[in-house]
């Protein structure tokens, strides 16, 4: 049943039950079906009915609410989870704090919005909604293509969804791209494994290559929403989080970030010695950023048929002198691309 | 063999036309036979697919012909209509199948073949022209349905009682009509706009009888014109203009009748001339075709507007009426009219069958709730699906209690307050399949000869809705037992029918579901027959619990995720 039509069948029963016969059990099993549906819109609403309705309701409604509040017993605390949450359209993946927060102010998530606990997985979430796609937006805590390959394992078994994207800060290839520019990935090379020889590393990366409809118009986002890059500079120069060694406002008065496709390398390595020039002599010319997630994002989501983006805010070149000031910024203008794709109808779910 | 008999059916109209112990009397009357205590003739049915894809393989029917071809007098029964079939197919088909029927024979046997709305087999029809020209057309005899005189081949004289037999009577056809009557629940928009009823009463759209109901009825009352408001629903407009047709009587609009010039009026200019000649002269009968009376008043005003250039005999012909605007005491068999005081005359309401048309007061929990909702329903408007508010008042009717039964296999509690739609009844079945049907045309975007019903055979389920699906809305229904459900083995009859209806869509339907259980199990059935998915299940009530797998294809009347389980120990049982 789509959302409209089910609401009108929410206040069509809320408009009903005063008046249906308080004898008959049709009374009871509409209840559920407002509880049932409350449950689903607006898990917090439900609860509150349910607590008035077992304290104040009549025998039936009474343990009406109390059954359903036990279903909602176990997610006390912060707000439950209702079971048909657990699918959605697309989940956006953050790694860090800075990369979440800024993921959450483009997708207009309320600071002081409190997340739900998604089931076992450890991980927390905030689910939003955009161009009628339901989003999650959560976190994986900790850097690493092992540790973001055990979230999306975990993840799947919490939430369905047909799509997901990591979003995100990155090293990236001083003279190809800018601090604050977007690479989206073509393909996520695991650049480590090699072979160690008397000559050096042989290295032999393992491609994982993004889904050829998914990127076809990433680089026209100008032309789909001309206003994104100002939209980039208002949501950082609003946002309540504030960084160290945060871009200058004449920083942000000058910035213009573009989007380039590319080659995005996964290790286990922070790049901080101005090596990602190397790497992409070595490895592939068309390798744009250097980050620590994609390839195990990557290989987890292909493992469950899910389709998946790498998307990267430039915040660094990988150089000695590197800062952080721009995490936030960077991810910033990442989520806005993949804010801008969606609205367009272009972040769509694998094709059978 | 003295006679058997073979009926040639589609398969969504397998029950359509007389039953079995009527074909067995006309089959009697045919050899002459007297002695009704005798044992009965043999008797088989064959289906075809409705709408066929292309050709019909060429040897269908081989086996039911050589069979038939035993006896010396064969009985082909084609008393189905032709309206529901794809037409150009199906006539090639029966005319190949009378053919091959005659090759087989020999020229003592005789074939008696009856017909439904082919009515006068015509000679430029494909199965009029093996009756005028096949070598033993003399064999033949064709005897139509309608009352009309069955035509037998030369030396073969036919008793009265064969075509008496064979007549379908202005009961049955009415006993028909009545059982293919959607009657929608709802809060439905009455022409007072203060005003809601429960109900909506309309024919079926598999529903032709009604035309031949009202010519049957015009035949009677013999009237000079026919009248029916411009406002009446298409399906009324139509079948008053058929029965006309076949009653060569002028019918018009009240609006046409009243119109002052023909270029007012709806209808043709000739026609319109014929139909206020008619008002000029002082002795003219009319008769005005109404869907439904209730309290009269709207009857009253198309009576007052015709009175105003009518002054001849009138009299009127109410498809429904309610069963307040004919009361009658009980055990007492309806007479079919009554009489009624409008504007100081009195005048015959003559109707085709009583039902129950409930007004809802405006502080009623439906009108409340589908004022709320926006589920009002405008009844001039086609319909897509049930408001939500008409599937509560079906729940209430049906009642609502604990779960029976739980499939053992799944050892769970059952749900404390679960619709028992296993206990509604045959009109809202009726109702509840349509509504199914609907569902998964627009789903599919096919058209429903298109489709094919799968549906679970058990005698404890909804079997109203399962009567309705197989007996009542013309579609093609396969069934499969609970036995071969739980044993998941493949049942060969099941691979021999979808397999004979490659082009189709399989859709499952159930009338509940709460763990998918019986909807995957069907769909492991019908992949071991066809190598396929179905392309759509539909239910009407989706009550899940827990976590199962839900099928992708699955699409619901209605939802929602039940709460309180039934405790056995609690006493609540």
């Amino acid at each position: 049943m789509s959302s409209i039509a089910s609401n009108r069948e929410l206040q069509a029963l809320v408009a009903a039950l005063p008046a249906v016969p308080e004898d008959g059990s049709i009374r009871a099993a509409m209840l559920e079906a407002l509880l049932s549906r409350l449950e689903t819109e607006s898990p917090a609403t439900a609860q509150v009915c349910a607590t008035v309705l077992a304290s104040h309701g009549d025998k039936i409604a009474h343990e009406v609410a109390e059954t359903l509040q036990l279903r909602l017993k176990p997610f006390e605390g912060l707000q439950p989870r209702a079971a048909p949450l657990d699918e959605v359209d697309l989940i956006v993946v953050a790694v860090k704090p800075p990369e979440l927060d800024a993921c959450l102010a483009v997708f207009g998530v309320p600071p002081d919005e409190r997340p739900r606990v998604l089931g076992v997985s450890g991980m927390c979430g905030w689910f939003a909604e955009l161009s009628s796609t339901r989003i999650l937006i959560t976190m994986a805590g900790s850097a690493g293509n092992v540790q973001a390959a055990m979230v999306m394992a975990a993840l799947r078994r919490e939430v369905r969804a047909p799509v997901a994207v990591l979003v995100g800060m990155a090293a990236g290839l001083e003279g190809k791209v800018e601090i604050g520019d977007v690479v989206v990935a073509e393909h996520v090379l695991e650049y480590e494994f090699a072979r160690l020889t008397e000559d050096g590393p042989e290295y032999q990366p393992r491609i994982s290559d993004v889904e050829e409809r998914l990127l076809r118009s990433v680089e026209i986002v100008d032309r789909l929403d001309p206003d994104w890059t100002g939209e980039a500079r208002n949501v950082v120069q609003h946002a309540s989080r504030r960084e160290e060694h945060a871009p200058a406002e004449s920083d942000l008065a000058g910035w213009s970030p573009r989007v380039h496709r590319g080659v995005i390398v996964a290790g286990a390595k922070l790049i901080e010695d101005g090596s990602l020039p190397k790497l992409q002599h070595d490895l592939h010319d068309r390798i744009r950023a250097a980050e620590m997630e994609g390839a195990g994002f990557a290989v987890a989501c292909d493992e469950a048929g899910v389709a998946w983006m790498v998307i990267r805010g430039i915040a660094d070149f990988g150089n000695p002198n590197r800062v952080k000031g721009w995490q936030f910024a960077a991810t910033v203008a990442a989520a806005l691309v993949l804010r801008t794709l969606i609205t367009a109808g272009l972040v769509t779910p694998r094709q059978p | 063999m003295d006679a058997v008999i073979l009926r040639i059916r589609p398969d969504s109209a397998k029950s359509a036309g007389h039953r079995a112990e009527r074909l067995q009397e006309i089959a009697r009357a045919l050899v002459g036979e007297q002695d009704a205590g005798r044992r009965p003739f043999e008797a088989q049915t064959a289906a075809f697919p409705a709408a066929p894809r292309g050709h019909i393989t060429a040897g269908i029917f081989a086996a039911e012909i050589e069979w038939a071809a035993k006896a010396d007098t064969i009985v082909l029964d084609l008393g189905f209509s032709m309206r529901r079939v794809r037409r150009g197919v199906i006539d090639k088909l029966l005319a190949d199948t009378l053919k091959r029927l005659l090759d087989a024979t020999t020229d003592t046997h005789r074939i008696a073949v009856i017909v439904g709305d082919l009515k006068v087999v015509k000679s430029q029809d494909d199965l009029g022209r093996v009756v005028d020209t096949h070598h033993r057309r003399d064999r033949v005899a064709v005897i139509p349905t309608d009352g009309t005189s069955p035509r037998s081949a030369s030396g073969w004289t036919l008793s009265d009682e064969v075509g008496e037999l064979a007549e379908v009577t202005l009961d049955e056809l009415r006993a028909s009509f009545m059982q293919r009557l959607l009657r929608r629940r709802g809060v439905f928009q009455s022409t007072r706009h203060d005003e809601y009823l429960r109900f909506h009463y309309a024919p079926h759209p598999s529903n032709d009888l009604l035309s031949e109901l009202v010519a049957r009825k015009l035949s009677e009352l013999a009237p000079d014109a026919v009248l029916y408001d411009g406002s009446a629903p298409e399906w009324l407009s139509t079948a008053v203009l058929a029965a006309a047709n076949i009653e060569t009587i002028t019918a018009g609009t009240v609006g046409d009748l009243t119109s002052k010039s023909t270029s007012k009026a709806t209808l043709e200019a000739d026609v319109w001339e014929r139909l206020r000649s008619l008002v000029m002269t002082a002795d003219t009968s009319m008769v005005l075709v109404v869907p439904l009376a209730k309290s009269g008043s709207a009857l009253s005003a198309s009576v007052a507007q015709i009175r105003t250039v009518h002054k001849g005999s009138l009299c009127v012909l109410a498809i429904l009426v309610d069963y307040h605007f004919a009361p009658l005491p009980k055990g007492v068999a309806p007479p079919q009219s009554t009489i009624k005081e409008f504007g100081g005359e009195r005048i015959e309401v003559h109707y085709i069958e009583r039902v129950h048309q409930t007004l809802l007061a405006s502080d009623h929990w439906q009108v409340l709730a589908a004022r709320a909702g926006n589920f009002v329903e405008d009844m001039s408007l086609d319909w897509l699906s049930p408001s939500p508010v008409g599937l509560w008042s079906l729940y209430r009717e049906a009642g609502v209690d604990i779960e029976s039964p739980v499939p053992k296999s799944s050892k769970r509690l059952p749900i404390r307050w679960f619709p028992q739609l296993s206990k509604m009844s045959d009109e809202d079945a009726l109702w509840v399949g349509e509504c199914l049907i609907r569902l998964a045309k627009a789903e599919l975007g096919a058209a429903v000869e298109d489709l094919v019903f799968v549906l679970p055979d058990e005698p404890s389920g909804a079997e109203a809705l399962a009567r309705a699906l197989k007996d009542r809305l013309d579609v093609t229904v396969l069934t499969v037992t609970r036995e071969e459900i739980d044993r998941g083995v493949g049942n060969e009859d099941l691979s021999l029918q979808l397999g004979r209806r490659g082009g189709n869509r399989i859709v499952v339907v159930d009338e509940s579901t709460v763990t998918y259980s019986t909807l995957l199990k069907i769909d492991r059935l019908v992949r071991d027959a066809v190598n396929r998915s179905p392309d759509l299940a539909v239910v009407a009530l989706e009550l899940p619990i827990g976590d199962h797998p839900r099928p992708s294809y699955l699409r619901a009347l209605h939802a929602w995720r039940p709460i309180v389980m039934a405790d056995p120990t609690s006493g609540v049982q």
